[in-house]
């Protein structure tokens, strides 16, 4: 596959994507803020967390470990259905406060994501899951909002 | 950011160590800390605000048997900081320097940053960490 950030992730030490994502067809959901042109919505952590952040995965001495980093923030946060999107921030916001929206978004987006979109980690307890996207996702006029959070 | 009705001082006065992430996605939400110099207290980082140029953490203190009964779901996280008098704020850049250390009544913090009444621990919400804190002896014996 032709992976959005291949340039950056065939770098790495380790196989990236992990050899054990998969492609899938699925429904996806994700936190959006209200603008969908709003460049956190589709972009990676890579791009949106502090430099400080990076240089503390740069620091770590195993090289798998530090590249198997680098690799989950080079993809997309999804989750498997809405609700699992819905509790998972609704208990954020219990927790936090309602500042929560500035930090993670105000609406649930859903797409119906194909095999050739990119790969996928199997979900865990919360029903999130890692996805490396290709290059040509076109998610900004794809996923649609369904819900406010 | 919310203006803080609060004292501004130079730093934090007390010594803790970072333990682990208890709410976590991409960046910690809700984190444990120990006093360095008394074992048995406890201190929560809440991340509480952001600008574009910081994030602000919530610190309180909390007692090592205040913290079994969050775990154990018999008291709300909301709870753990009204039992404080005092509380902080800290403001750190992108380079996590601490720019604003405040020391604020916990009646003046604002509304928007406390936890709802219902504020309870759920399991299926944190990560590993917090699961073994939980169930460490240190933690569990304190349970009555």
């Amino acid at each position: 596959m032709d992976f959005q950030f291949a340039n950056e992730i065939t770098k790495l030490s380790i196989p990236c994507p992990p050899q054990d994502y998969k492609p899938k067809d699925m429904e996806a959901f994700r936190w959006v803020f209200d603008a969908i042109e709003d460049k956190r919505n589709f972009s990676p952590r890579y791009f949106l967390i502090p430099k400080v952040d990076l240089e503390k995965v740069e620091k770590i001495e195993d090289t798998n470990k530090k590249d198997l980093k680098k690799c989950n923030l080079f993809a997309l946060s999804f989750f498997i259905s809405e609700q699992a999107a819905k509790d998972r921030f609704d208990y954020f916001l219990q927790i936090s406060g309602k500042k929560i929206y500035k930090r993670f978004g105000t609406q649930i987006a859903k797409c119906n994501i194909k095999p050739q979109d990119g790969v996928n980690e199997n979900p865990n307890k919360f029903g999130h899951f890692n996805h490396h996207p290709v290059k040509k996702h076109e998610y900004e006029a794809r996923f649609i909002v369904v819900s406010k959070l | 950011m919310e203006i803080l009705e609060a004292d501004r001082i130079d730093s934090l006065d007390i010594k803790l160590r970072y333990k682990g992430d208890l709410l976590y996605h991409e960046g910690p939400i809700l984190s444990h800390f120990e006093s360095l110099t008394q074992p048995q207290v406890h201190y929560l980082y809440k991340w509480c605000d952001c600008d574009e140029q910081y994030n602000r953490w919530l610190i309180f203190k909390v007692e090592a048997q205040k913290l079994a009964l969050f775990l154990h779901e018999k008291m709300t996280l909301l709870e753990l900081i009204k039992e404080n008098k005092f509380v902080y704020f800290i403001d750190l850049d992108t380079h996590l320097n601490q720019v604003n250390t405040f020391l604020c009544p916990t009646q003046k913090i604002p509304t928007e940053y406390l936890p709802t009444e219902k504020s309870y621990f759920k399991e299926n919400q944190y990560q590993p960490y917090a699961i073994d804190l939980k169930n460490s002896n240190r933690l569990t014996t304190l349970i009555v």
